[in-house]
């Protein structure tokens, strides 16, 4: 629930600001009209500033923007993923452990370079 | 910082593509863009727009170039301690026909009289606007954006273009800032709302 109020004669009026999603809704159907009241402060624009039936005081629509993101549910962890070239070293290294153990040659076989190693 | 404030430039690294995605022009008088008070002397972006009391709906109309051909340039230039930025848009409108002639007569009508308003997105995404008039509801310095050098051709053979390369000029004593709205939104309000273009 917003702090702040459109007055009623810009109910309708379109002001592109934040992610509308290309909706083109009018001040009286967003509920992000917050950010708006925040521009407006933030601008001083008199132009904004007169949209408003509430403006409550910067601070407290600060406040409000903060305890509203922290109550968003997080995002799904991502897993990070190195880039191929920081990955393959470990991936040699874990097959030479394995080779090492079973008493082989330490050999890439998924490498696509000849085997130099390998005697004709 | 004894004889001036400078700030550093150090962006996030990572690539970055060139070239114009969308192109929009607007009437200068049309559009109060809000933007907040510098921090620490340092400029911010554009973060709203709105079309002012009276403005003509819709405000924004899109040009729709041949895709990889628009470019837009800039130059600064200083004497002593006068400060010039040149700009430049070029972008490609394919075919010679009635629609052309119409839309190049609107332009020299926005150049003779109050200027040309471009907001357009780069393909990294970026939104910029230049030839803008009002500014947190208080007209700005005049920045004139004009028609100015566009040509055209039909070509001789088949394969030939067809159609003109439209040419935008403009200076101003800085670069141009930014807009942090989204182009979907920008559509909203243009000739092609609800177009989904």
């Amino acid at each position: 629930m917003p702090l702040s109020e459109i007055k009623d004669e810009y109910k309708n009026k379109v002001v592109i600001f934040g992610n509308n999603r290309g909706l083109g809704l009018p001040l009286g159907q967003r509920a992000d009209i917050d950010l708006l009241a925040i521009m407006a402060h933030e601008s001083g624009n008199h132009n904004l500033i007169k949209l408003f039936k509430t403006l409550p005081p910067l601070a407290d629509l600060k406040k409000a923007k903060t305890e509203s993101e922290l109550k968003r549910p997080a995002a799904p962890p991502v897993e990070k993923k190195m880039p191929s070239s920081a990955t393959q070293p470990n991936k040699v290294k874990i097959k030479a452990n394995k080779a090492e153990a079973q008493g082989e040659s330490a050999v890439d076989t998924s490498s696509t370079e000849p085997n130099t190693n390998t005697t004709q | 910082m004894l004889c001036v404030q400078l700030v550093g430039y150090d962006r996030d690294c990572g690539a970055v593509s060139g070239g114009l995605s969308d192109v929009g022009i607007f009437d200068p008088y049309d559009l109060d863009f809000t933007q907040a008070a510098e921090i620490s002397g340092v400029a911010q972006p554009y973060t709203a727009l709105a079309e002012r009391d009276g403005a003509a709906t819709p405000s924004i109309y899109i040009v729709n170039f041949q895709i990889d051909n628009g470019e837009w340039t800039w130059k600064q230039t200083v004497n002593g301690c006068s400060v010039k930025y040149e700009f430049e848009w070029i972008l490609q409108l394919t075919e010679n026909s009635q629609l052309l002639t119409t839309f190049l007569q609107s332009m020299d009508r926005g150049a003779c009289c109050c200027g040309i308003g471009i907001i357009f997105r780069l393909n990294s995404g970026k939104m910029f606007v230049a030839g803008e008039r009002f500014v947190n509801g208080t007209a700005i310095t005049r920045f004139i954006i004009k028609h100015d050098g566009s040509d055209g051709t039909s070509g001789k053979l088949l394969d030939d273009y067809n159609g003109a390369n439209l040419h935008l000029k403009g200076s101003y004593t800085r670069n141009l800032y930014e807009f942090t709205g989204t182009w979907d939104d920008v559509l909203a309000i243009s000739d092609q709302a609800g177009s989904g273009s």
